[in-house]
């Protein structure tokens, strides 16, 4: 059996009888079969002496029984490391950050507590899937809909503290933002609820955010501070119809203009659905095919733009889409057009009504159906494992937040493409410029994970490489596998990483003896910050 | 109707009679434990678009309960059925599919307290195919690997799976190269999900 570092056996052996005695002997996991799930499937560490390993897993039933875990751990100064479903495949899974950790899987924490369809609001536990979710409305005929992201597999709770995101209207698709309201157990098992939850039967806790004082959710959001055990979310009422449309424009300079319209409409809430930016001329990561004689990502924009013209086809393209009433998304549609139309050569596909929710043969054919807010797994079966060179075993991402400008997304597809063919990195995906959230773009950079070690390293330095360049120029990640977390908050260093300095000074008044989470995103605990020193 | 648990039927024992004259060369120990264990069926997974998939489910069919068809995707199995099912009962699963596929399903049932006792993974390399089989080291042995043909590779790996439903846990990792492939797919996964012995499932 493994055991935490400094930790002796006998200690750590007193520790799981006490965890047995709480949650019961069938729920303290300790065999590699057991421990198996606790793996992270796409690490970049696979097999490797560093590869990040839990010690046990214990799965409690209830915030009660969390708290009476963190007690003995807090006690023995065992460290834990909670997840909820471990799904956030190429951001760690279920993982621990520290190996040795014993990982605190809250899957039985499964329920939902409370759902109010005419607030579309409604209270969970960490366990509670997006299919849960969307399962639990449909059975009792809601009008509500969730925004998950894809695949729709994890956790409703994990997904926000993780910084997810999803698909539909602008107001959902940031997850963490969409949340009102968390219970969160303390290193201390002490237990604390913010906003209006921190009253006594508080008759708005997932209506009001912020109650009284100052506002501490955000300490809880990729943190090492506490336990979530449940949190309340914000719901979309069901909209009546939706509308898809796509907007062309001829050269590769039109694209300055056209976020700018897009954002206008996003920001307006003319708009409401998730913009997507797309160019046949952007670099794709592994090739791909292409109809003979088209211009490649490295050609000259001339040619480009003569071979698209020749084609009739755009340079870029934006797929826009409404929610709405009927009336609403039709006069939405025709706002858009007469906006984008200041652009000269302007392109309208599409614009058709649809009214919701979608009929079976509409959804047909969908690879995704996450902009209705229908969780999927069918993301799988384009590739939870590349088949194109040659197998590999997952992915990591890179994903610096863009600014959400045309010149911003020039400036950093130029700046990746450079920096992936000098450092050779092995990208499989290079994505369009994601607007999932507002007021940026996302640019997800998937490199391959295989089983061999020296491939891996290799991989592991340029992405650390290719992080510092991309800070350099001012593109920071948004959230990383476990191996890079200390790089990535390493680039978060204003005034001497005063942002850093706090988080940890916050972590040694709230946890002092730091048992929760120890380094997760890149804060450790007083005890190993000084050793890693 | 379900079979009442501790009765076993003359599909087990045809079963376990087919496994042996198959070419699978299984311990007197597995043959003995096959033929007498109470079994539970198995749900198989098949996927309409891939000949072996379909082949490896219609000679596990005899014992399994049916084929429940995908393409590729496994939203509608997960959603209708096994997010719901493997709550009450924790049903085996067996199939030949994408990597994509088990992948997903493996992570599911692995959350549920089941766990993977057979894998074979059948891979393309220019015109051979490479299997390699990971298995309890006293169901599936490096003679029944040999045994594997051309043409019939997948009911024979889909036998050695539903022998390796009763076995311990995978240990062995099997390697054997075909001399021609016929799968335009490039990479093919059989497996069989079963249930773990103790621990671990969702309340």
């Amino acid at each position: 059996m493994r055991t935490p570092s400094g930790i002796s056996a006998a200690d750590f052996a007193d520790a799981l009888a006490r965890f047995a005695s709480v949650v019961g002997k069938d729920w303290v996991f300790t065999s590699d079969e057991d421990l198996e799930p606790y793996r992270d499937a796409y690490s970049i560490l696979w097999n490797e002496p560093d590869e990040r390993i839990a010690s046990a897993a214990v799965a409690p039933f209830s915030a009660e029984e969390v708290q009476a875990l963190m007690r003995i751990a807090n006690e023995k100064r065992i460290p834990v490391y909670p997840i909820s479903t471990g799904k956030n495949l190429g951001y760690g899974g279920a993982a621990p950050v520290l190996s040795g950790s014993v990982v605190l899987d809250l899957k039985r924490m499964n329920r939902i507590l409370e759902i109010d369809e005419r607030n579309s609001c409604v209270l969970v536990e960490p366990g509670v899937t997006y299919f849960d979710l969307y399962r639990h409305i449909q059975d009792k005929g809601l009008d509500l809909w969730i925004d998950c992201p894809d695949p729709g597999w994890g956790s409703v709770i994990g997904n926000a503290l993780d910084y997810g995101g999803g698909y539909t209207h602008s107001w959902y698709r940031n997850h963490f933002d969409a949340h009102c309201g968390m219970e969160v157990v303390l290193a201390s098992g002490e237990v604390l609820r913010t906003g209006m939850g921190a009253m006594p039967n508080a008759k708005t806790w997932q209506q009001n955010k912020y109650g009284y004082g100052p506002f501490v959710d955000g300490l809880f959001k990729q943190s090492s501070l506490g336990v979530v055990t449940k949190m309340g979310f914000w719901l979309y009422p069901a909209p009546e119809a939706f509308i898809s449309g796509v907007i062309g424009v001829p050269k590769k300079s039109d694209i300055n203009k056209l976020v700018d319209i897009v954002n206008y409409l996003e920001n307006t809430v003319a708009m409401q659905g998730m913009p997507v930016f797309a160019s046949p001329f952007l670099p794709m990561g592994l090739p791909m095919p292409q109809p003979p004689g088209m211009p490649s990502a490295n050609a000259s924009v001339a040619d480009q733009q003569a071979y698209a013209a020749a084609k009739r086809m755009p340079y870029w393209t934006v797929t826009v889409s409404y929610y709405g009433g009927t009336e609403v998304v039709k006069a939405q549609w025709e706002y858009t057009k007469r906006k984008a139309s200041a652009i000269a050569g302007v392109t309208f596909t599409g614009g058709d009504v649809i009214a919701m929710p979608p009929k079976p043969d509409e959804l047909k054919g969908m690879l995704s159906k996450s902009p209705f807010g229908i969780p999927a797994l069918s993301i799988f079966s384009i590739g939870a494992r590349s088949e194109h060179a040659d197998p590999t075993e997952g992915h990591i991402t890179c994903s610096p937040i863009v600014p959400r400008t045309g010149e911003g997304i020039t400036a950093a597809y130029e700046l990746i493409q450079k920096t992936v063919t000098r450092l050779e990195l092995p990208v499989t995906v290079l994505t369009p410029p994601i607007g999932c959230w507002a007021r940026t773009f996302v640019i997800l950079i998937m490199m391959a994970v295989t089983h061999d070690p020296e491939r891996n390293k290799r991989t592991r330095t340029a992405f650390r490489e290719m992080v510092k360049i991309l800070a350099d120029h001012g593109y920071g990640e948004y959230r990383t596998a476990p191996a890079f977390q200390d790089d990535v908050m390493a680039t978060y260093s204003f005034n001497n990483h005063a942002l850093r300095r706090f988080h940890e000074t916050v972590k040694d008044a709230i946890d002092p003896n730091g048992i929760i989470s120890a380094g997760r995103y890149g804060v450790w605990p007083k005890h190993l910050r000084e050793k890693k020193l | 109707m379900k079979r009442p648990q501790g009765l076993w039927d003359r599909r087990d024992v045809m079963m376990a009679g087919s496994a042996a004259v198959g070419g699978i060369t299984m311990s007197q120990d597995v043959t003995g434990a096959l033929a007498a264990t109470s079994k539970r069926n198995y749900l198989l997974v098949a996927d309409t678009r891939i000949a072996a998939s379909r082949d490896f489910a219609v000679q596990a069919m005899p014992n399994g309960e049916r084929i429940a068809w995908i393409e590729g995707d496994i939203t509608k199995l997960w959603y209708e059925e096994l997010d719901t099912r493997w709550h009450d009962e924790k049903i085996a699963v067996a199939g030949l599919t994408e990597y994509g596929a088990f992948f997903c399903l493996e992570r599911l049932a692995m959350d549920r307290g089941l766990r993977a006792a057979f894998k074979g993974s059948h891979r393309r390399d220019g015109t051979q195919l490479l299997h390699d089989i990971w298995a309890p080291k006293d169901v599936v042995t490096e003679q029944a690997l040999n045994t594997l043909s051309e043409q019939h590779w997948p009911e024979q790996v889909a036998r050695m799976a539903i022998a390796s439903r009763i076995g311990g846990r995978m240990t062995s990792q099997l390697h054997k190269t075909s001399s021609v492939a016929n799968e335009r797919w490039p990479l093919l996964v059989s497996w069989m999900i079963v249930p773990k012995r103790f621990g671990g499932e969702r309340a």
